[in-house]
């Protein structure tokens, strides 16, 4: 039979301790080697040289397992999504509507309203509100991974795979994979408006 | 004559045939009839000889005595019918002479009382004759005779009127006619009277004379019959003497040679020997048989005595084989013996040191029974102990699960940094976007809130790195939970453990207890077993010389069983000197 060895024990729960008051309180030297390499990463300068010309400014996110990127110049906010409420008598890629500050804005699941069933019931827990000057409404994501430029050329025609799915509405694929979507002609079709009439 | 000859005849006639035949019975015994003579028991033969000589004796002296006989019939004859007639007819004619004179005498006498007496006397004679004439007539028999008697009769009538009426003249006085009548008519009738007596005389006298004749003649032949018989019979006994001496002999004799024949063959031990058939019911012809008989059993006897004797010498030879064998047993278990005895020693001296043993067990016995008690003791302590052990290991759970409580708290607290880092995260994204549309105005400001999303990321990282840690505790404290559970449960089991233990060492302590009470027992039973021993010990030793003795009666008996196969032998080669 294994033989407790008790001073054994009482001396790593000691260390443990002192180690967890340390932790807490990070030590003067720790601070500075933080400030240190925070400052060294400011100190560089800027790399953006990517023009507008040359360069597309987007915002990537991923919904149901699909890599989406959108054109930043149409995104309002990005902000987290919360208490959907449905609205009865839409089409299935209407989830409902938010309230956004006092703005009600519809959310329109991309992956539905393309016809890709998407994989996964991932919590949508945040929104991208994208604009135009005619219309507004919010797109749900699961992650939004982040901004970044990328260029114009890099921008790959699509896969034949994806062709055949609302082909109008993408711009084509970047090099990580992200499906690039064009924003000024979603924003701007007639189906994604819900008329009464209709 | 011829009449009485006719009658000796017959017998005379029959004996001589009977005679005849008894010869030629006897020829057909000696020359036809051979087998039945052979038959004859000697015994028979010697009677029947002798027998036909006495037959010939018995007859001669039947045919004597008869013929004696006849002679004294005759005499008898003779003397009282023939001479009591002849004195009878006599005595009739002195009545006559008398009755004629008294006649005579009436005639001449004047008196008349005279006459009378004449008269009576007359019929006094008259009286005389007439009875003597009665007693003739019953004497006599014959035809003859009787013929003789009646003439009598007949003058004795004629003559009696005559005389009556001579008397009845005389009587008157009438004597001239009296005379006359006498002269004329009695005279004559006397005379005739006188002569038939006279005849009957002369006839009795004839048949005397007669008689005596045939006895004579019968005498002479009777002698000669005698002599004949008597000198055949002599004869015949000569004869069948020296037949029976030959016959007999010879009969006896031959059959004997034959017999001395086979005798000598059979002490010659040849049982070979063909004995000839005798049929023959004589004692001979049995002591033929009887041999023949002898022979075949000897044979038999012989050929059976052989058979036994091959088994003998064979069995002999087994018995020699098997002794031999029983006399190695005998020593081999003789030295099981003393082995068995060596044994019984050692089994001693063990049943000894087991009882010592025992006495020893017992007195282990006696502490293992105080060690139990201790150890019952201990075993209660014990279970005390694991009670208090069950309340600690009762505290370290409530203790450990207050620890997983209080991980959950610093859970909660990382959701809430975590939170903190998603709006960074955003608001760092939304500030980048602005800075995008503020084009070249934006552009620190762009750099700012890349570093607000970085910080953003570590810190998400951060309690991403804190919340694993907080799976491992909570991970690490269920464990706990669960090994203070199987310590709880340990100890459960240490306890049921013990329990049972103090169950177990209680019954140990009984078994031990009979286990003393089983001990004491042994070496009681070790003591008796010693003496039992020694019993044995002494009946082994009687086992050891009877063993002996058997070693000693299997050499003996080896001795004797090749004595036995010896004799066989023998008895073999002695048999076999028969020829069979």
């Amino acid at each position: 039979m294994k033989k407790i060895v008790w001073n054994e024990i009482y001396n790593r729960l000691e260390n443990a301790r002192t180690a967890a008051e340390r932790g807490l309180t990070p030590s003067h030297e720790e601070k500075k080697m933080i400030l240190r390499a925070r400052a060294k990463i400011l100190a560089q300068a800027p790399k953006n040289k990517e023009s507008t010309e040359t360069h597309l400014k987007i915002v990537r996110f991923l919904l149901n397992g699909e890599k989406y990127a959108v054109d930043s110049a149409f995104i309002r906010e990005v902000c987290s999504l919360k208490e959907i409420t449905p609205l009865p008598c839409t089409p299935p890629f209407v989830l409902g509507i938010i309230n956004v500050r006092g703005q009600i804005l519809s959310v329109v699941d991309i992956n539905k309203f393309f016809g890709i069933p998407g994989k996964g019931a991932n919590v949508l827990n945040k929104t991208i509100i994208v604009h135009t000057s005619e219309m507004e409404f919010a797109i749900p994501a699961e992650t939004i991974t982040g901004a970044g430029y990328i260029a114009r050329d890099e921008i790959q025609p699509l896969p034949p795979t994806l062709t055949n799915i609302r082909a109008e509405y993408l711009k084509g694929m970047t090099g990580e994979q992200f499906i690039v979507l064009d924003m000024a002609r979603i924003l701007s079709d007639k189906r994604i408006v819900v008329s009464e009439e209709a | 004559m011829f009449l009485i000859w006719q009658e000796s005849c017959p017998t005379s006639g029959l004996s001589l045939a009977k005679k005849h035949k008894c010869e030629t019975e006897e020829k057909q015994i000696h020359r036809g009839d051979k087998m039945n003579f052979r038959d004859m028991k000697i015994g028979t033969r010697l009677g029947l000889g002798f027998g036909l000589v006495l037959v010939l004796l018995v007859i001669s002296t039947l045919v004597g005595n008869r013929s004696m006989g006849k002679i004294q019939d005759e005499m008898n004859q003779i003397y009282n019918v023939n001479v009591v007639s002849m004195e009878l007819a006599y005595d009739m004619l002195d009545s006559m002479a008398i009755i004629s004179r008294e006649t005579r005498t009436i005639l001449l006498l004047e008196d008349f009382n005279a006459k009378q007496e004449s008269s009576s006397k007359i019929e006094e004679a008259r009286a005389r004759y007439n009875k003597d004439f009665a007693s003739l007539k019953e004497l006599d028999n014959t035809v003859e005779g009787k013929a003789l008697l009646a003439n009598v009769e007949n003058a004795i009538e004629s003559g009696k009127i005559s005389n009556d009426k001579v008397v009845s003249l005389g009587l008157a006085g009438k004597s001239a006619e009296a005379v006359s009548e006498i002269n004329r008519d009695a005279m004559p009738g006397m005379a005739k009277i006188e002569d038939s007596l006279k005849k009957v005389v002369n006839y009795q006298e004839e048949r005397s004379k007669t008689r005596f004749n045939e006895a004579a003649n019968e005498y002479t032949r009777t002698r000669l019959f005698m002599l004949i018989a008597g000198g055949t019979a002599i004869l015949l006994g000569i004869l069948i003497s020296w037949l029976i001496t030959f016959f007999i002999t010879r009969s006896i004799t031959n059959p004997l040679k034959t017999a001395v024949g086979v005798a000598e063959q059979i002490a010659a031990r040849n049982l070979r020997v063909n004995v000839p058939a005798n049929e023959s019911r004589s004692e001979i012809g049995f002591l033929i048989q009887s041999f023949h008989k002898m022979v075949e059993n000897l044979r038999e006897e012989i050929r059976q005595i052989m058979e036994g004797v091959s088994v003998l010498a064979s069995s002999a030879t087994e018995i020699s084989v098997s002794t031999v064998q029983f006399a190695s047993s005998a020593a081999e278990s003789a030295a099981s013996v003393s082995e068995t005895t060596a044994t019984m020693e050692e089994v001693r001296q063990i049943v000894q040191a087991s009882s010592q043993k025992a006495k020893y067990i017992s007195e282990i016995a006696q502490k293992a029974m105080q060690v139990s008690q201790n150890g019952q003791e201990s075993v209660n302590e014990t279970i005390k102990r694991m009670d208090l052990i069950q309340e600690q290991m009762a505290s370290i759970a409530e203790s450990i699960v207050q620890l997983s409580e209080q991980s959950q708290a610093i859970g909660e607290l990382i959701s809430i940094v975590d939170d903190v880092a998603e709006q960074s995260n955003l608001l760092a994204v939304n500030a980048s976007i602005e800075a995008a549309k503020a084009e070249e105005h934006g552009q620190g400001f762009a750099v700012v809130a890349h570093e607000i999303k970085s910080l953003a990321e570590q810190s998400k990282q951060a309690t991403a790195q804190v919340r694993r840690i907080l799976n491992d505790i909570q991970k690490a404290t269920s464990a706990a939970v669960m090994a203070t559970e199987q310590g709880s449960k340990a100890v459960d089991a240490g306890v049921k453990q013990s329990t049972e233990a103090s169950g177990s060492i209680k019954t140990m302590a009984n078994t031990i207890s009979e286990a003393t009470h089983a001990v004491t027992q042994i070496a009681v039973t070790a003591q008796q077993q010693l003496t039992g021993i020694d019993q044995v010990a002494l009946a082994m030793n009687n086992i050891e010389q009877a063993s002996n003795q058997n070693v000693d009666s299997a050499r003996q008996l080896e001795t004797a069983a090749l004595k036995l196969d010896e004799l066989g032998r023998r008895l073999k080669e002695l048999v076999e000197q028969y020829q069979v």
